[in-house]
């Protein structure tokens, strides 16, 4: 997660190691920070919610550890990762062919497709400082040449898959609640709960993304990397701010 | 792998499967035991341990226009020695006990039953003798 050394801040050298940590980290940080707070909100949201409904229907509320440890939770929290991690991926694969003129999301016109080793810097064009991988030959170095997209793509599968395992105990749950039949897993990955949550999660994914691509050919954050510069055209591709 | 390995692994199965829906056999027990004993009760004429194993609002089913828990249980029919299927999903669960179905809810460390009695229906919820 560090920075190289020669690219640490000032404010580090100045006030002490951690000081140092913090800046060079600020980002991964600040959201690690905020998945914690949000997870830790949604789980006493979640429990009162849940409460609510196991009382109207004649049961007896849930301890928050029984809540953290039961499928209604996890169901929740494995919908929304699938589908964050799928836009994730989709964006790394997808920039790599697809263009928008204008937005500092795509790469410039003319770049489409995965470069060639010399742009890359890979294999016998890597640099001192490039990772060891970089310049392997083989499996190695095309499995690092995808790193990215294969991890995140793993996580959103597993995510998913815990989605649909999840969901189905909660699903199940609710069932016996209102005096209904149980299903099978592959009943239930075929079934509305499944892709209503699936899907209602990939729509507002997929829209922000779109948007994101869009909006930021005409419209500007001054400082982000996410932005072109202010001053920069509507019409440069691929520059960050 | 290490001791501290394995007593990681086993302390994030402890998280995971119960929220996958696998139940632990004596949770399974413990249903089978509950639906059984509420049946077997109300079989031999012992109404007051019937009502006992039910969720208040399941009392508050069977005491309509004045009637008493206790005395109406014993006249449902409802009948059965042991457990055939028994399902736990979450902080609910079903046991098949003798021909009807006895559907539960956690309550506290154990189970109360919340439907007896029931039957399928196609496409529609279980018709029980009583629910709460």
């Amino acid at each position: 997660m560090s920075a190289p050394a020669s690219e640490r801040g000032e404010a580090g050298h100045r006030h002490g190691r951690f000081a140092g940590f913090v800046y060079d980290n600020g980002l991964s940080l600040f959201f690690f920070l905020a998945l914690a707070l949000a997870l830790l909100g949604q789980i006493f949201a979640g429990a009162a919610l849940y409460n609510e409904q196991r009382v109207a229907e004649g049961g007896e509320p849930v301890s928050l550890l029984d809540y953290v440890t039961g499928s209604s939770f996890a169901v929740d929290v494995a919908e929304n990762w699938q589908s964050e991690y799928l836009q994730f991926f989709l964006y790394i694969f997808v920039t790599v062919w697809l263009l928008q003129r204008g937005s500092p999301e795509s790469k410039e016109p003319g770049k489409a497709g995965t470069e060639s080793e010399e742009e890359q810097h890979i294999g016998e064009h890597a640099r001192a400082d490039s990772p060891r991988w970089a310049a392997a030959r083989g499996v190695r170095g095309v499995l690092f040449s995808r790193s990215l997209g294969l991890v995140m793509g793993t996580i959103f599968l597993l995510s998913w898959l815990v989605q649909s395992i999840t969901g189905r105990a909660a699903y199940n749950s609710d069932q016996l609640g209102s005096y209904e039949d149980t299903v099978s897993w592959t009943e239930y990955v075929t079934g509305a709960d499944f892709w209503s949550r699936t899907l209602q999660n990939w729509q507002s994914e997929f829209l922000a993304v779109g948007s994101m691509a869009v909006l930021a050919i005409f419209l500007r954050q001054r400082g982000s990397p996410e932005s072109k510069p202010v001053g920069a055209s509507h019409g440069d591709t691929g520059v960050e701010g | 792998m290490t001791a501290r390995t394995i007593r990681s692994a086993a302390a994030l199965l402890a998280i995971v499967l119960p929220a996958a829906g696998c139940a632990a056999a004596d949770e399974e027990d413990d249903v089978a035991r509950t639906a059984v004993g509420m049946v077997r009760a109300a079989q031999t004429g012992d109404g007051r341990a019937a009502c006992a194993a039910l969720v208040p609002r399941a009392v508050d089913g069977l005491e309509t226009a004045g009637a008493r828990c206790d005395r109406q249980i014993v006249r449902l029919g409802l009948s059965g020695n042991e457990a055939g299927a028994v399902e736990v999903w979450g902080d609910r669960a079903r046991a098949r006990v003798g021909s009807g179905w006895v559907f539960l809810t956690r309550w506290g460390s154990g189970w109360k039953v919340t439907a007896a009695g029931c039957e399928p229906r196609s496409g529609r919820p279980f018709d029980c003798e009583f629910e709460a």
